[in-house]
């Protein structure tokens, strides 16, 4: 009975953005509580639609309108959108709550309520189209809501261009979302993910190329959504925005999309292999460098915008390979531990007067004992260390990715860091002599504690669904469209005898760099600049960010902004001076005959004889 | 007497009345701009069976009086009295005297002719008509450069409509006819070079309206120069005089001879994108890069109507509708903009938002449109055209969707700079003065760019049909 009304899910928050957007001010909170009253609806319809799906062996499609001829709009649920839609109605329901804690003070919740309503809705949208074109509409919406909440406190100028950056970086791969899309209507006929599947195999039988450059295409814009290298600069600086957009936004869903699409759509991708190693490589690429630049930050947040940048690239790997359950699967553990990190650092950070700097902070485990200890759950739950959730997903990636060498190597090199980095984090804010900040600090109130205990659990103990038939529910539908079991047993027969080593090494790596950071940063037994003396090099590289924001910066800047536009500029004023000229040589050759006209017959005549002897000059040289 | 001719002289009528009315002239120009808006919304029933022609009456000599409505003219009949109501009513607050809202209601009246012309001369007499009430305008009511503006703009299309005539007496030498239908079967007859000079000639003609790069050097001037009520139907509704030109002429009659040429004219189209994109990256003055900014995007309804098939076809139109539209709205909120702040260059504005929001939030909404965000009029516009344009090339669809990253720069960049950043201190002694009639032609333009962005089926469809017949 859910399912019917599953349009509901996407439709309340929807309505709450539009009655907050102009009655906001009259209501409490700025619209707040309605916010929270209507993802709060919208929430259990998603439970109930979940549960239902859940029973369900048959995806469910629902046709609501046509939008053009050829295009209907309607609703799919199925085990991937189910998985999705449980993240976000869930996580989304959490942090609206936790807002009304964090944004009590802020003078524009009008308008931070009524944004986050509508990126709910429209990140519920994405989770449940059946159509890659109404997918694409949710897709923008949330990327619209990112650019506005990364810049909700425009007056500073960081958070105005951060915003920029956002949008111009995300589109920038939305245009070839975009011609994906219109390349798939025009080889498929379709542009419902169903009926694509269907004909999947007979497309690819007549032309497998298109299917691969479809699939190239999609993923570009999978690769700007989700900030995977090279288009991931956007992101750390994303962090400008309310913590709380942080971590719904940019850390537990919207950054999920491109991982989702992916998944969406994974009968497509299996058939195109090129396109899959592609994908594995840059995720692990992704997964590398961001932790490595984590691992040197000193702003509060940007150290888990990096984590998540490394998680998201884990994700990546794992549907590379060819796996979507293990991509799912961290997907759910990373979006609860990820959120309930950045509402942690929210936590201090509300409590600090927003003091982003990790340096200033210390023990404030001890006046914050509440957040302290979800936070070390968080960041135990992300670093590959057992037993909590991201250790057993993170496990099965690695062990998967030792298909290939070069994606190994990597692999090991994110487990060698990201223990690194989290507890670097976790320890320079939470222990050892109190900070700056120490006096201040306060712990949160409980508005916004209970979200984080929640998250805290979720992050415990989301793991098990391994145990309900998570693998196989989120696999086996793809089946029905292309032979994937053979895939999964070769790959399974591929990493079979490596799986235990590779398993034991990357546990050793993590234990060795949580022991090392532990030796530093908690007993104070080896100084951190050694290794920033010693390894000189690696460190600028990595505080420069590999250099690609100077890199891009450079290319917009300089040579399409200060370069080419202000040339042609240049050349425009020129070639509008230029025009002006012809008018202005016939202004001056109308004056000149003009004087020529004289009136006097002799001046007439003595110009016709002058013109009859040039006359016969020219027609004597001419040879008559 | 049929409905058009019933619009003509209501309008005709109006503007008489309007201009003796004097003090009240901004409400009774608004009361018959209302009634021309009646009349052309129950041509909607006509328009769903097809091709209509209202009235065919042979006067002499091959002319006719004789006005069609089909899927290309429907749409911009349509917005002609929307647009021209929305800037009426963003002229209210300025005391501009009858004279003006006189020459607006003429404005109208030609601009109704040419789109619903059936016989050439009747076009040609509408499309010199429309040139006189904004030449006055821009000469009565411009800006402080606006002599030189105004005779810039006047001189350059009329070179542009010679060539275009001539193009058509050329044709006309042929067929004996000026009814369109009757050039079109004379055309298809003619020999190959015989064609080919009318084609560029008439093809030139419209290139000079639209503008199309490299006859724009009119654009900027008159754009700028014009009170920004009479820019907002320059860039609308005047400029896509020249889209329905290529669309009418070049696309629908003389399609054996577009052919030919298709390849070069996509190609200047999306040199017209890029120039016009990167110049108005470059501008300070707002309205400058809004005035690129259209020009910039009229060059998408070129690159598309050369790619002959139905969705590229219907999504010039469409484009040309929906950037009506979004021109207008963008034009409208600088207005709003320069009436409250009182200048116009982005180096002197920053914090709009939080100050004016209003204004600010839907400059906001009107750059989103202008970036063709899903969900928006704009993007239906954009979605036809690449799939028209990917059937035949990759090459110009991938062209094509790079603009659109072009055009999110220049976009993002100057709301960062105008709308965002840090408040202006002079700005905190200002409070936002919007008046009801603003507001409601701002709504009026919010509303349709949201509707036919999340329900654009019933206009595509008529597109689609008009497409399937022309081809």
């Amino acid at each position: 009975m859910f399912l019917e009304y599953s349009y509901l899910i996407p439709l309340f928050p929807l309505i709450a953005f539009v009655i907050i957007t102009f009655f906001g001010n009259r209501l409490s909170e700025g619209g707040g509580h309605l916010a929270v009253i209507f993802s709060g609806l919208s929430l259990i319809v998603s439970l109930g639609t979940i549960y239902e799906t859940l029973k369900m062996k048959e995806p469910f499609e629902m046709i609501l309108y046509e939008w053009i001829p050829g295009i209907e709009f309607g609703i799919l649920i199925d085990n991937v959108s189910a998985v999705m839609l449980f993240v976000i109605s869930f996580i989304g329901f959490l942090i609206m709550l936790y807002s009304l804690g964090y944004m009590h003070e802020d003078e524009s919740k009008q308008r931070y309520y009524a944004e986050m309503s509508l990126f709910i809705s429209s990140m519920l949208l994405i989770a449940i189209s059946n159509n890659l074109l109404l997918l694409f509409i949710g897709w923008e919406l949330v990327g619209l809501c990112s650019y506005l909440l990364i810049g909700f406190w425009y007056r500073k100028p960081s958070a105005s261009s951060a915003a920029k950056k956002a949008i111009i970086v995300t589109r920038f791969a939305d245009i070839f979302f975009a011609l994906g899309l219109v390349l798939t209507y025009n080889t498929f006929g379709t542009l419902n993910i169903l009926d694509i599947f269907e004909k999947l195999n007979l497309v690819y039988a007549e032309n497998p190329g298109i299917i691969s450059l479809i699939a190239l295409l999609l993923f570009i814009g999978a690769v700007g959504k989700s900030s995977q290298f090279p288009l991931h600069v956007w992101l750390p600086d994303a962090m400008e925005g309310p913590t709380t957009v942080s971590a719904l936004i940019h850390a537990a869903t919207m950054v999920k999309a491109g991982i989702f699409l992916i998944a969406r759509l994974y009968p497509m991708y299996l058939l195109a292999g090129d396109v899959m190693y592609i994908i594995a490589l840059f995720g692990a690429i992704t997964a590398f460098i961001a932790a490595s630049m984590g691992l040197v930050m000193t702003d509060m947040k940007r150290i888990i915008a990096y984590s998540t940048m490394s998680h998201l690239g884990l994700m990546m790997l794992a549907l590379g390979i060819g796996s979507i359950a293990a991509g799912l699967y961290h997907l759910l553990n990373h979006s609860f531990a990820k959120a309930l990190l950045f509402l942690s650092a929210g936590a201090v950070l509300h409590a600090t007067h927003e003091e982003l700097d990790i340096r200033k902070h210390g023990g404030l485990r001890r006046v914050m004992p509440i957040t302290g200890t979800v936070a070390l759950i968080g960041a135990w739950a992300l670093s590959g260390l057992p037993p909590l959730s991201g250790y057993w997903s993170k496990d099965e990636i690695i062990v998967l990715s030792s298909i290939r060498p070069e994606l190994l190597g990597l692999a090991f090199g994110v487990s060698l860091l990201s223990a690194a980095y989290l507890f670097r984090w976790y320890y320079i804010i939470f222990t050892g002599k109190p900070g700056e900040t120490y006096k201040i600090a306060h712990e949160a109130p409980k508005v916004m504690t209970i979200p984080l205990i929640i998250l805290a659990i979720g992050a415990c103990i989301s793991w098990t669904v391994i145990f309900f038939g998570f693998d196989k529910s989120v696999s086996e539908w793809v089946n029905d469209y292309v032979n994937y079991e053979e895939k999964i047993l070769s790959i399974e027969h591929e990493i079979e005898e490596k799986h235990l080593i590779v398993s034991i090494i990357a546990g050793i790596l993590a234990l060795i760099s949580f022991i090392v950071t532990t030796l530093i940063y908690l007993k104070r037994k080896i100084r951190p600049e050694v290794f920033r003396e010693n390894l000189k090099p690696l460190h600028k590289l990595f505080v420069n960010r590999y250099y690609f924001d100077h890199a891009y910066n450079y290319f917009a800047e300089k040579i399409i902004y200060r370069g080419i536009s202000f040339i042609m500029d240049k050349i425009d004023k020129f070639y509008d001076k230029l025009i002006d000229l012809i008018g202005k040589v016939t202004y001056y050759l109308g004056k000149v005959s003009r004087r020529i006209q004289t009136g006097n017959v002799q001046d007439y005549i003595a110009a016709i004889v002058l013109g009859i002897i040039i006359l016969i000059i020219i027609l004597m040289a001419g040879g008559i | 007497m049929d409905k058009i001719s019933l619009t003509i002289a209501t309008l005709l009528v109006g503007s008489f009345v309007t201009y003796i009315s004097r003090r009240n002239a901004k409400y009774v120009a608004t009361v018959f701009t209302i009634i021309s808006l009646g009349i052309v919304l129950t041509t909607i029933n006509d328009i769903k069976q097809g091709r209509v022609i209202y009235v065919m009456d042979h006067i002499s000599s091959g002319i006719y009086y004789s006005f069609a409505l089909d899927g290309l003219s429907f749409p911009m009949l349509i917005l002609v009295p929307v647009i021209s109501l929305v800037s009426i009513l963003l002229s209210y607050r300025q005391d501009y005297d009858s004279k003006y809202y006189s020459l607006l209601l003429l404005l109208q009246l030609g601009l109704i002719g040419v789109y619903a012309a059936n016989d050439f001369i009747l076009f040609y007499i509408f499309w010199e008509f429309v040139l006189i009430p904004a030449f006055f305008i821009i000469l009565y009511y411009g800006l402080e450069n606006r002599r030189y503006a105004a005779l810039k703009f006047f001189i350059y299309t009329h070179v542009g409509s010679l060539l275009m005539l001539l193009g058509f007496i050329l044709l006309y030498m042929k067929s004996g006819s000026f009814l369109f239908d009757d050039l079109k079967k004379t055309f298809n007859e003619l020999p190959i070079n015989y064609a080919k000079i009318i084609f560029t000639l008439t093809f030139i003609g419209f290139a000079f309206k639209l503008p199309v790069f490299p006859f724009h050097s009119w654009l900027p001037h008159a754009y700028i120069q014009a009170p920004t009520q009479l820019t907002i139907l320059l860039s609308a509704l005047v400029s896509k005089m020249g889209a329905y030109g290529m669309i009418r002429f070049s696309l629908e009659m003389f399609s054996n001879v577009l052919n030919i040429y298709a390849k070069i004219i996509a190609i200047i189209g999306i040199i017209t994108i890029f120039y016009a994109g990167l110049l108005a990256l470059a501008q300070d003055d707002l309205k400058a890069l809004l005035a690129y900014s259209s020009f910039s995007h009229t060059g998408f309804i070129v690159v598309a109507f050369t790619f002959v098939n139905k969705y590229s076809i219907s999504g010039a139109i469409f484009q040309m509708f929906s950037h009506a539209l979004v021109a207008a709205l963008l034009f409208s909120c600088l207005l709003l903009l320069e009436n409250n702040i009182g200048t116009r260059f982005i180096s002197r504005m920053g914090g709009v938002a939080y100050v004016f929001p209003l204004i600010g939030w839907t400059f906001v909404f009107a750059g989103l449109a202008g970036m063709g965000l899903p969900s928006l009029s704009s993007f239906v516009a954009e979605y036809l055209i690449l799939l028209g344009v990917i059937s035949k090339s990759y090459l110009f669809a991938l062209l094509l969707g790079l603009s659109i990253g072009l055009t999110t720069g220049y976009i993002s960049w100057f709301l960062q700079r105008a709308i965002f950043n840090p408040v202006r201190e002079e700005f905190f002694e200002l409070r936002e003065k919007v008046y009801l009639p603003e507001i409601l032609s701002i709504a009026i333009l919010v509303i349709l760019i949201i509707y036919f962005g999340l329900y654009p089926k019933d206009l595509v469809e008529i597109l689609l049909k008009y497409s399937e017949v022309i081809m």
